[in-house]
């Protein structure tokens, strides 16, 4: 169970870090639009591997991570009209 | 309708036991209308400016009085508004328009000094504070003043004279309100003028020669007196109640799937929903840090 716990402790710290880049780079939305999708990849990339640790690594758990990351990609995009 | 909704949003035999919104096929939809909302969205702006554009109000008047009001809050003397400051940092905002640049320095090596001089102000201390894509007057002077060098800018001293410029065109072919100030101390008349190193650049006396005076008539100053523009949807405020909205809904389904399925131990083959409602919960806060679309230089 540890682990998982330390799977989550990643995946808050990689957020944290996005969403910190994202305040400190106002006014530059190329590279704001650069950190989303960085953070986007980030979070399929935990996905597979938390999934992958889990043994439940599956095709329609990735597809799901992606689709979730795409809506956001697709927000943030429309964000930035 | 009670039964569609709960199919939608809610975990129950008829939908598998996950919220219908959460399958598959159903985020492969949302993605589809996130796509056709953008091209639509986009369309109408380049379209129809005046029914979904930028809302801006940005005057001379009101910049020179939040300039002003800073300065004198710390003991400082005002800045006298200059007629050739203000043709100079016209001609810096046109010329930014007409070479498509965000600098200080355009492509073809001029500085703001050059502007100046060009302008007939013969400055031993000048100083240019940039902003573009700011909604209104007040934005502009707040960010300024919360970036140290532009402050130093504002809060110089030395400086007697300002001008600005507020212009509206296509930088990088995005529609774009450039604010040019310009900052300046004159010596003295021309004809009596001493021979003072600028405290810049030292570029300055080189290029006295290389633009000609410029004074444009007065219907041309006066149009770089503001930007004002009213469109009947504010895009900022459309998108910001569109994504929260989108956000809001996905991390509530997801919170009501998480606790019932937990609740009635129900096993399923997905993605942690734990993982999702984090990844949306960090982008409903970084969305903030993208509503700001000013930037200095």
């Amino acid at each position: 169970m540890k682990y998982r716990h330390f799977h989550f402790l990643i995946l808050i710290l990689i957020l944290t870090i996005g969403v910190i880049a994202l305040f400190a780079t106002i006014g530059n939305r190329g590279l704001q639009l650069a950190i989303s999708l960085a953070m986007a990849v980030a979070y399929i990339f935990w996905g597979a591997i938390h999934h992958y640790r889990e043994k439940n690594l599956h095709i329609r758990i990735m597809v799901e991570y992606i689709l979730i990351a795409a809506i956001a990609v697709m927000l943030i995009i429309t964000m930035l009209v | 309708m009670r039964k569609f909704l709960r199919h939608l949003f809610i975990p129950h035999h008829t939908n598998n036991h996950r919220a219908k919104v959460l399958h598959l096929e159903s985020l492969l939809s949302l993605v589809l209308v996130l796509v056709i909302f953008n091209f639509g969205l986009r369309a109408v702006y380049r379209g129809f400016p005046d029914i979904l554009g930028y809302a801006t109000d940005i005057r001379v008047e009101s910049l020179l009085s939040e300039t002003n009001q800073r300065r004198q809050a710390l003991g400082m003397s005002s800045l006298a508004l200059n007629q050739s400051l203000s043709q100079a940092a016209a001609r810096k905002a046109q010329d930014m328009f007409s070479h498509n640049y965000w600098a200080h320095n355009s492509p073809l090596g001029k500085t703001p000094w050059d502007f100046i001089v060009a302008s007939g102000y013969r400055y031993t201390l000048a100083g240019e504070n940039l902003a573009k894509n700011f909604s209104d007057s007040h934005g502009v002077i707040e960010a300024w003043m919360n970036s140290p060098t532009h402050r130093d800018n504002i809060l110089k001293s030395g400086y007697r004279d300002i001008g600005f410029a507020v212009v509206n065109g296509s930088l990088n072919g995005e529609e774009t309100t450039l604010v040019v100030q310009m900052f300046g101390t004159s010596a003295a008349p021309i004809a009596a003028l001493p021979q003072v190193r600028p405290a810049i650049l030292e570029e300055a006396s080189k290029t006295e020669e290389q633009l000609p005076l410029w004074s444009p008539p007065p219907a041309v100053e006066s149009a770089f007196a503001a930007v004002t523009k009213k469109p009947l949807f504010n895009i900022p405020t459309v998108t910001r109640d569109t994504v929260f909205l989108f956000i809001g809904v996905l991390l509530g389904v997801l919170v009501v799937d998480a606790w019932l399925t937990a609740r009635r131990h129900v096993v399923r083959l997905t993605g942690h929903n734990l993982a999702h409602i984090l990844f949306l919960g960090a982008l409903l806060l970084g969305i903030n840090a993208l509503q700001y679309r000013g930037s200095l230089l």
